[in-house]
């Protein structure tokens, strides 16, 4: 166990490389560059500013510098906001968006298996046909177009009880958390009930399951010791993929709900060419996945002994 | 027919499923008993009604889109078809136990074996956890498991497939049935692994004195572990009665080209293995006569026309009953009962005397 879990953190390290090492060369390529906003800005001016970032230098000693100050953990000033470092963006930022979306995921997770548990057990009748009718409809529909309406409705709801229910937007209690939260995991709730459909169904039609019912067991003690178990083994291995899904998928719903997320930082700084919070936000956020990922091999390896005896 | 000594009397079993292609008629009165102890062969080729005869009664078949049409089943004079689930759980896995032919499948793959020939124990004897353990360990020993213990603590994936069929035995015989239902039990296994296990049925057998019934397409295993046999073909059984009768004096044609079809290695055979031509009837609309008269060498008009009914047979010295559902042996054949023995050598020149 422990070896597999090295292996996908130096495989992990890796891949975050080569994240940085793509983003690098990609962002430097985007024609224009980080200075050309600045109105008051001469030769003289723009050629000390460069200095001072380094910008003067060929691309592939920038690239050298840039990976050795990566690997200390340093991402360096940001070009359109003064004397901040990228390190503070995202330690500020980061906790907000990542509470988000890890309360988006288990939402998400949650919702899935038991929406898609219960349409299997249903299948052919009324819950399943019902339930199936939101998933089309949480899957069809865009995150973005889910939050106004969730907004709107909100409004409507608070009021016509006079009082807050819940705040429509802005971020800071439990209760700022809840409606973006759920927003941000539907589709993904969605797709994860279909997946947990049908995987329900194949352990239900399987020979385990026949043998179950052949020893007496009752149905509660089928459903939670040998169906749900088996069932929920490829959402498990979606999940990663999953999380990636609703982080980047936060980034509007952070912007609609007003949330002081990463998100708004990360868009803003691809259209100012802000390098160094580019570079600082984007290898952060692949580095996060990267290890949720692992995270989630670990965890398939401890449900599934298969996996555990590789 | 029913003897006092009968453990379990299934009669006039009728099972249908519905498809999407219509309904189709898989058991058709199906007519059988098992005495204590003793060891029941069904007997057939795949399709014909062997396995959805014993899982019905068992209430294995999901419903919809399966349906028990009539017939009855019952444990010591006791109906076990059509009781409500909670009933049909007490029966299943206490009284009858089941194991089937795909070990491999048969096991849930995230549960350790010991956890699950343990669960039974609970369910139906309320045994704890660690007593429940701890049985199953002995239960693994008595299935003649090496190092049980540490076998317990490990997963199917871990198990080769004769060993994943002992653990099942093991699960199965847990609660200490009165009958062991065998479904293809060695059907999945390698030749040598399937006589050790067939070994261990019968010792099982002889220690417990439990009844088997034991479904199987291969006539070798019946004819080495069966006391009585019943033959189905096409949702029907054809020909029932002991073990000798039924291979050496056997009634029905289809008895007889199941029994040309058995490949032999005595060299004072000549003949190659004879196959049954043709293939079984359509059970979305079963013929009106006789489901085997298309494909019989003996078949008369009344064949096509006509189910027949099941003809009692002198039964020798057995004592068991011995049936045949064929017009060759009904009441009003043109054929004497001791003239029917040509249909033995199976002679095309007897053939066309008959057509």
């Amino acid at each position: 166990m422990w070896s597999f879990i090295l292996k996908r953190l130096a495989q992990g390290v890796i891949t975050v490389w080569f994240i940085a090492t793509a983003t690098f060369f990609a962002m430097h390529n985007v024609p224009g560059d980080p200075l050309l906003n600045d109105r008051a800005m001469t030769a003289a001016i723009r050629a000390n500013v460069e200095a001072k970032y380094g910008l003067d230098k060929p691309i592939s000693e920038q690239y050298v510098i840039y990976l050795g100050n990566l690997v200390r953990g340093d991402f360096g000033i940001s070009f359109t906001q003064e004397n901040r470092e990228v390190n503070d963006i995202i330690r500020e930022h980061f906790p907000v968006s990542a509470t988000l979306g890890i309360l988006a995921v288990l939402f998400a997770a949650a919702g899935g298996v038991l929406w898609g548990a219960l349409t299997a057990l249903y299948r052919n009748r009324m819950p399943d046909y019902l339930i199936m009718f939101f998933v089309i409809l949480g899957i069809s529909v865009p995150s973005f177009v889910i939050a106004a309406v969730s907004q709107l409705t909100l409004v409507g709801v608070n009021s016509a009880l006079g009082s807050t229910l819940l705040p429509v937007a802005g971020w800071g209690t439990l209760s700022h958390m809840l409606l973006p939260a759920l927003v941000l995991g539907l589709g993904t709730m969605a797709y994860l009930t279909r997946l947990m459909r049908s995987s329900m169904l194949e352990v239900i039609g399987s020979d385990y399951v026949r043998t179950a019912k052949a020893k007496g067991l009752p149905a509660a003690r089928i459903f939670t010791k040998h169906q749900l178990r088996n069932a929920i083994l490829p959402v498990i291995t979606v999940l990663g993929p999953s999380i990636a899904a609703i982080t980047t998928g936060g980034f509007v719903v952070e912007l609609v709900f007003a949330i002081p997320g990463l998100g708004r930082y990360f868009v803003q700084a691809v259209q100012q060419l802000d390098y160094t919070v580019i570079m600082g936000t984007t290898v952060f956020y692949g580095a996060f996945l990267v290890f949720m990922v692992i995270v989630v091999d670990v965890l398939y390896g401890f449900i599934d002994p298969r996996v555990r005896m590789q | 027919m029913t003897q006092a000594a009968e453990l379990l009397t299934v009669e006039n079993l009728n099972v249908e499923f519905d498809t999407y292609g219509g309904v189709v008629q898989a058991v058709r009165g199906v007519d059988f008993s098992v005495a204590a102890g003793e060891t029941l062969a069904i007997v057939g080729e795949s399709g014909c009604g062997k396995s959805v005869t014993v899982q019905s009664m068992m209430g294995l078949i999901p419903m919809p889109p399966g349906r028990i049409t009539q017939g009855s089943a019952r444990l010591r004079g006791q109906e076990i078809l059509g009781r409500s689930r909670l009933q049909g759980r007490e029966i299943r896995g206490a009284q009858i136990g089941m194991i089937f032919q795909d070990p491999m499948t048969a096991l849930n793959p995230t549960m350790t074996i010991g956890d699950q020939i343990a669960e039974p124990l609970q369910v139906h004897r309320g045994l704890s956890r660690a007593e429940a353990a701890r049985e199953a360990i002995r239960l693994l020993e008595v299935t003649r498991i090496p190092e049980a213990a540490t076998r317990a603590k490990q997963y199917p994936f871990e198990f080769s497939g004769g060993m994943l069929q002992r653990a099942m035995i093991a699960m199965a015989i847990a609660c200490k049935p009165e009958i062991l239902i065998a479904d293809e039990p060695t059907t999945a296994l390698d030749v040598t692994i399937q006589a050790q296990i067939l070994d261990l049925l019968q010792e099982l057998q002889r220690e417990t004195g439990m009844a088997i019934i034991l479904i199987t397409h291969d006539l070798g295993v019946v004819a080495r572990m069966a006391n009585s046999v019943a033959v189905m073909y096409a949702g029907k059984v054809v020909e029932r009665g002991s073990v000798d009768d039924i291979f050496y004096r056997s009634a029905h044609p289809y008895t007889l080209g199941l029994k040309a079809a058995m490949p032999s290695n005595d060299p004072t055979r000549e003949q190659s293995l004879q196959p049954i031509e043709g293939s079984p009837p359509d059970l979305f609309s079963p013929p009106p006569g006789c489901g085997y008269a298309p494909r019989c060498p003996h078949a008369m008009k009344v064949c096509q026309q006509q189910q027949p009914l099941e003809t009692a047979l002198s039964s020798a010295e057995t004592g068991r009953p011995h049936g045949s559902r064929c017009w060759l042996h009904d009441a009003d054949s043109p054929f004497k009962p001791a003239e029917l023995h040509f249909i033995e050598s199976g002679g095309e020149a007897e053939k066309g005397a008959i057509l």
